[in-house]
C-alpha cells in the first residue's frame, strides 16, 4: 500500500508548497472564459466487491482504501488523515473535497494530480467521487480526460455495474452515468436586466440544476452561477455533455446581448462602474469575500467588454481562491482575529492587481 | 390532509410538478412549502422530487437486502443504498420512480470495462427488447426466433 504524505511530494517537487500552487483550472485558457471560468465533469463510482460506503463499517471503510491504494498505486492518493483540520479547510476551497467527506476522517482520502485538473475523493458518498476541471469551455476535454482514467480504474478495480442500471450509486439519484457535467458561469448583464430568475427556472424544467458560486449552497452571489446536468439514466455521456454544451452557448449568446444592450442604453455608468470596482480592489485596505466576489465580477466584465485591458483572467481566477480564509491564512498567516482577514485580502488582492496583472 | 412531503402538518397548498409531461401533485404544508420553493428556484428533479415518489408496496416489512442488511423502511426514511445487490432487491420500487423523474430506467450510456461478467445479462435484455419491438411490429418469424435465442441463453445457465 503505498500512501504519500503530500509534505513530502511537495518538497520533492521542487520546494513549492503544495496550496501555494494556482490550479491549471484558473489559467483563463480555454474558449469563453471570460463568461464561462471552467467546465468540470464528475464521475460516481464504486467498487463491486465491497459495500458502499454509508452501511460499512471504518473497517471496511479502511480496507476499500487500502484496496484502491494497492490497485492504483501509480496515482498519488493521500489519507484525509495525514492533513491538519487547516489543510482539510484549503482542500475544501480547492474543491478537491467536500464537507461530506470531512465528516469522517478514518479510511477517507483524496487523489490529486495534473495540476489539480484531475482529482478523486475515496469514500465519500460512493468509493470513488472522480472529476476533471477544465478552464473555459470545454466539456468534451474535460471529460475525454476523466474517461481515459475511468477505463483504467475500471480494469484494476472492478466497478459496481449492471447492465440495466449502469453504474450503481449509493444514491439512486446518480444511477446509470453517474456523471454530472458543469460549468461555473459569470453572468453580469443577464443578472442586471433581471432576466435571470426566468432563465433559472427554463433550465430547472427542461432537467438543468442552478446553484450559486460555492457550489454546496443554493444561494446566488456576484453573479457566478454553477449549471449542472441533472439527468443521469437514459442517456448517453456524450449527449448530456452536448446539451449542456448548447444551453451554454446559447446562455453566452444572450449574455452578450444583453451586454449590447446596456452599452447602448447606459454606457458611461457602465464604464462608471467597472473602473470604480477596479479601483477600489486597488486601494481598498479592508475587503470581505462577499465585497471582494462583487466587485470582481464587475472587473471581468470590464476585460469581457474590453474597457479594461491590463488585467488578465488568469489573475482575476487566482483570486478568486486565494481571498478565501484558508487560503489568506496560509499565504500570510492564521490572523488572530476574525477581522484580519478582511485587511490581509485587501492587501493580497491590492498587490496582485497593482502588478499589473 | 397531511403534508406529502413531513407527513405531519396540514397540507395547505398544491403543488404541481411537471416532469416529463406527466403531471404530479403534491400536498403540502406551509413549512414544506416554503423550503420547496426555496429548493426549487435554484433546481429541480433531484432528491426532495425522489423521496415523494417513493412507494408503499404490501411486503413492505419483508423488503430487505441480503447483503448489506439495507430494509426498504430505511430507505424510504434515507433514500440510499447500501451496497450494489439493493439495486436488484428492490429493482420494483426504484424503477418505476428512476421512469418518472429522469424518463427512463434503462443505461445507454458507456459499459465498464470490467462488465464482462455481465454480457449474458445485456443480452437477455436486448434479446428482450427486441422480441417486443418484433411483436409490436407483427414479425412474428422473428418473434419466434429471438424467443429460442432467449430459451437457450437461459438453458446454459443450467
Amino acid at each position: 500500500m503505498k500512501v504519500e504524505n503530500p509534505a513530502e511530494r511537495c518538497t520533492s517537487s521542487g520546494g513549492e508548497d503544495f496550496f501555494n500552487i494556482t490550479p491549471l483550472w484558473s489559467s483563463g485558457e480555454g474558449i469563453y472564459s471570460e463568461i464561462v471560468l471552467s467546465s468540470r465533469i464528475r464521475l460516481a463510482r464504486n467498487l463491486a466487491a465491497f459495500k458502499f460506503p454509508i452501511l460499512s463499517s471504518v473497517k471496511e471503510i479502511e480496507e476499500v482504501f487500502a484496496f484502491i491504494s494497492e490497485r492504483i498505486s501509480f496515482v498519488p492518493i493521500f489519507s484525509l488523515a495525514h492533513f491538519s483540520a487547516f489543510e482539510h479547510k484549503l482542500l475544501l476551497e480547492r474543491h478537491l473535497v467536500s464537507n461530506e467527506l470531512l465528516k469522517e476522517i478514518a479510511g477517507r482520502g483524496v487523489g490529486i494530480f495534473s495540476g489539480e485538473s484531475i482529482s478523486f475523493m475515496l469514500n465519500e458518498e460512493d468509493h470513488l467521487r472522480m472529476q476533471s476541471i477544465v478552464s473555459g469551455l470545454e466539456l468534451a476535454l474535460a471529460y475525454k480526460k476523466l474517461n481515459e482514467l475511468d477505463d483504467t480504474f475500471s480494469t484494476s478495480l472492478g466497478f459496481a455495474f449492471s447492465p440495466k442500471f449502469g453504474y450503481l450509486t449509493s444514491c439512486p439519484t446518480n444511477v446509470g452515468t453517474g456523471m454530472r457535467a458543469s460549468v461555473l458561469l459569470h453572468l453580469p448583464a443577464l443578472v442586471h436586466s433581471s432576466k435571470i430568475r426566468k432563465i433559472v427556472d427554463n433550465l430547472a424544467s427542461i432537467g438543468f440544476i442552478v446553484r450559486g458560486f460555492h457550489s454546496e449552497s443554493a444561494h446566488i452571489e456576484g453573479n457566478f452561477f454553477h449549471l449542472s446536468t441533472q439527468p443521469t439514466i437514459g442517456r448517453k455521456e456524450e449527449d448530456l455533455i452536448s446539451g449542456l454544451h448548447k444551453i451554454v452557448m446559447q446562455l453566452i449568446e444572450y449574455e452578450n446581448s444583453a451586454r449590447e444592450l446596456l452599452l447602448k442604453n447606459a454606457h458611461l455608468q457602465v464604464e462608471d462602474k467597472i473602473w470604480r470596482a477596479m479601483s477600489i480592489l486597488k486601494s481598498a485596505r479592508l475587503l470581505s469575500v462577499d465585497e471582494f466576489v462583487n466587485l470582481s465580477s464587475a472587473v471581468r466584465l470590464g476585460v469581457g467588454l474590453g474597457i479594461l485591458k491590463d488585467v488578465k483572467i488568469s489573475t482575476l481566477n487566482q483570486l478568486l481562491i486565494f481571498v478565501q480564509p484558508a487560503h489568506l491564512g496560509k499565504l500570510l498567516g492564521e490572523p488572530k482575529e476574525l477581522a484580519e482577514y478582511d485587511m490581509r485580502r485587501a492587501m493580497y488582492v491590492r498587490e496582485l492587481l497593482n502588478k499589473g496583472g | 390532509m397531511l403534508c406529502d412531503i413531513c407527513h405531519k402538518s396540514e397540507a395547505v397548498l398544491i403543488y404541481t410538478l411537471v416532469i416529463n409531461n406527466q403531471k404530479t401533485a403534491l400536498h403540502l404544508c406551509e413549512h414544506c412549502a416554503t423550503k420547496r420553493e426555496l429548493i426549487n428556484s435554484v433546481s429541480s428533479l433531484g432528491l426532495t422530487d425522489f423521496i415523494s415518489l417513493i412507494s408503499y408496496p404490501d411486503n413492505i416489512d419483508k423488503l430487505k437486502c441480503p447483503r448489506c442488511g439495507l430494509t426498504y423502511r430505511k430507505f424510504i426514511s434515507c433514500p440510499k443504498f447500501g451496497c450494489s445487490d439493493c439495486y436488484k432487491v428492490f429493482e420494483k420500487e426504484i424503477a418505476p420512480i428512476l421512469r418518472r423523474l429522469q424518463g427512463s430506467d434503462e443505461h445507454i450510456g458507456k459499459m465498464a470495462l470490467n462488465s464482462s461478467n455481465n454480457s449474458k445479462e445485456k443480452k437477455v435484455l436486448e434479446l428482450r427488447k427486441r422480441l417486443k419491438d418484433a411483436i409490436a411490429g407483427e414479425l412474428y418469424e422473428e418473434a419466434a426466433r429471438i424467443r429460442d435465442e432467449l430459451k437457450k441463453l437461459k438453458s446454459d445457465e443450467g
